[in-house]
């Protein structure tokens, strides 16, 4: 039976795929070295062998990583099996199972109670915190983000960047109610530190962090992991007592902080490409 | 060099599969371990694969385990719990697709610095096809999500058109287009890419 070029780009992709048999792999080499523009398709292929050849990893300290945040989910009774799971629903936010998360610029410990300040109220605070923009809440205090509520103390100063997920805290206390569901990590930062979390309960002041329950990540103004603070755990930046600590001086760990874990591992802060609807 | 996928069949025999969800179930520290370890590595390559390199993939893998740890009441063996898991983790990077958010390592840089494995022979091999994979992930950030992740299963990761239906839960028919549009489509930028056509010619120097 004839070869016919219409039947290169599925012989390609079974022989790419390890599907070809050898009668196939012979029947095809044959036509290719007699057909120029089968070659070309051949040469379109490649791309897609190599990509073929990339073995995706996570490294030892990664895997241990997320070991670990899966024990803490664990641990945490509200995390496992909650009223309606994500997988069942995903797209909306679970209210069931709420952990929060405070960041804490002066921790005033009456602040909840205090009255709300006079903010402009959005009309429609989802679209308004999706803007590059200043927090502004609500009348009840609270802005809302996708798979988050974040409570403002009066006096508060912080910025909501959507496209990278990130609150940044100038002045003030932000506390923070993620969603154990969501599966968009949220990310905190202050002028010397910054936190990322995926759903978890802590509290964090320009000095240090402080973590409940889960995992909290800090990292350095130029992005390298500092720290892991697990539950109980304290993390506190040596000798940094004002929210300027632009040349801090090295950080140490406090309490049972298991794994003071000074990574070489690169965060790029630009996270700006975003292209397309938000989702 | 990669392998057809293990038979999401393989693994642990059903009764012997039911105690260990069930241990998880009940926040059993050790059979949690026991379930991660055995199925860490697969996740990690089956969503690296479909989203490409990006130093986001722990939190994926991460997200993924969460989400399976949440879903473990739901589990009634139909699947295997080695597909269960694939299936979560599909999800977990069709929503992270679905974000519109690449946020990618250079070109060049290998994933990130404490993932380095040992520099040896293979060191070369390996950063080029990173560099090849990060730029035809680029190009298949234009395809549907569906398409591009029905079509990586098939095509890169090496799963039948029943299984790839299975993973995304979508139905034969589907899949199939899917999979033959995003190959048209695939094909055609690639040909077009002036960046591929330079790290394919790069590679051909090599050899
Ligand atoms: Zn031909």
């Amino acid at each position: 039976m004839a070869f016919k070029c219409l039947q290169t780009e599925e012989l390609l992709t079974a022989a790419l795929s390890g599907r070809a048999s050898e009668a196939e792999r012979l029947l095809l080499e044959e036509h290719l070295e007699g057909c120029a523009a089968c070659r070309e398709t051949r040469a379109a292929f490649e791309p897609l062998r190599r990509t073929r050849r990339w073995e995706p990893d996570l490294s030892d300290a990664g895997r241990g990583r997320v070991l670990r945040a899966l024990l803490l989910a664990a641990a945490a009774p509200e995390a496992r099996e909650p009223a309606r799971s994500a997988w069942g629903g995903w797209g909306t936010v679970a209210v069931a199972a709420v952990f929060a998360f405070a960041i804490l610029g002066l921790f005033v410990p009456a602040w909840r109670r205090a009255a709300v300040p006079e903010a402009v109220v959005p009309r429609d605070p989802v679209a308004a915190a999706n803007a590059r923009d200043r927090m502004r809440p609500g009348p009840d205090g609270k802005v809302t983000l996708e798979g988050a509520v974040v409570e403002l103390a009066p006096d508060t100063e912080a910025l909501w960047r959507a496209a990278s997920r990130t609150i940044e805290l100038r002045r003030g206390a932000v506390v923070v109610e993620v969603s154990p569901n969501t599966l968009r990590g949220l990310r905190v930062t202050t002028p010397s530190f910054s936190t990322k979390v995926l759903g978890t309960r802590f509290r964090v002041d320009l000095g240090g962090v402080a973590t409940e329950s889960g995992l909290v990540r800090v990292f350095a103004a130029d992005d390298r992991l500092l720290a892991e603070v697990g539950p109980g755990q304290r993390w506190r930046e040596v000798g940094s007592a004002g929210p300027r600590t632009a040349t801090s001086p090295r950080p140490r760990v406090e309490d049972r902080q298991r794994e003071p874990r000074p990574s070489p591992r690169s965060r790029p802060a630009d996270r700006t490409g975003r292209k397309g609807s938000r989702g | 060099m990669s392998s057809r996928p293990e038979s999401p069949e393989r693994g642990l025999h059903e009764p012997e599969e039911a105690a260990l969800v069930q241990a998880c179930r009940a926040g059993d520290a050790q059979a949690l371990e026991r379930f991660y370890r055995a199925h860490v590595d697969r996740v990690t390559r089956v969503i690296g694969r479909l989203v490409g390199p990006t130093p986001d993939l722990e939190d994926l893998v991460q997200a993924t385990f969460i989400e399976t740890l949440h879903s473990f009441a739901r589990f009634r063996g139909e699947a295997s719990l080695s597909t269960w898991v694939i299936r979560i983790g599909v999800h977990v990077a069709r929503h992270h697709l679905r974000r519109g958010v690449r946020r990618q390592a250079g070109l060049g840089l290998v994933p990130a610095a404490d993932d380095a494995t040992p520099a040896e022979a293979g060191a070369d091999a390996r950063l080029d096809d990173h560099r090849v994979a990060q730029r035809v992930h680029v190009l298949l950030d234009r395809l549907s999500p569906a398409k591009r992740i029905a079509f990586l299963l098939y095509v890169i990761e090496g799963y039948s058109v029943e299984e790839v239906a299975a993973l995304t839960g979508a139905g034969r028919a589907a899949t199939k287009s899917r999979i033959w549009f995003a190959r048209r489509e695939v094909l055609e930028l690639a040909r077009r890419d002036p960046l591929l056509r330079e790290l394919a010619a790069e590679d051909e120097e090599k050899k």
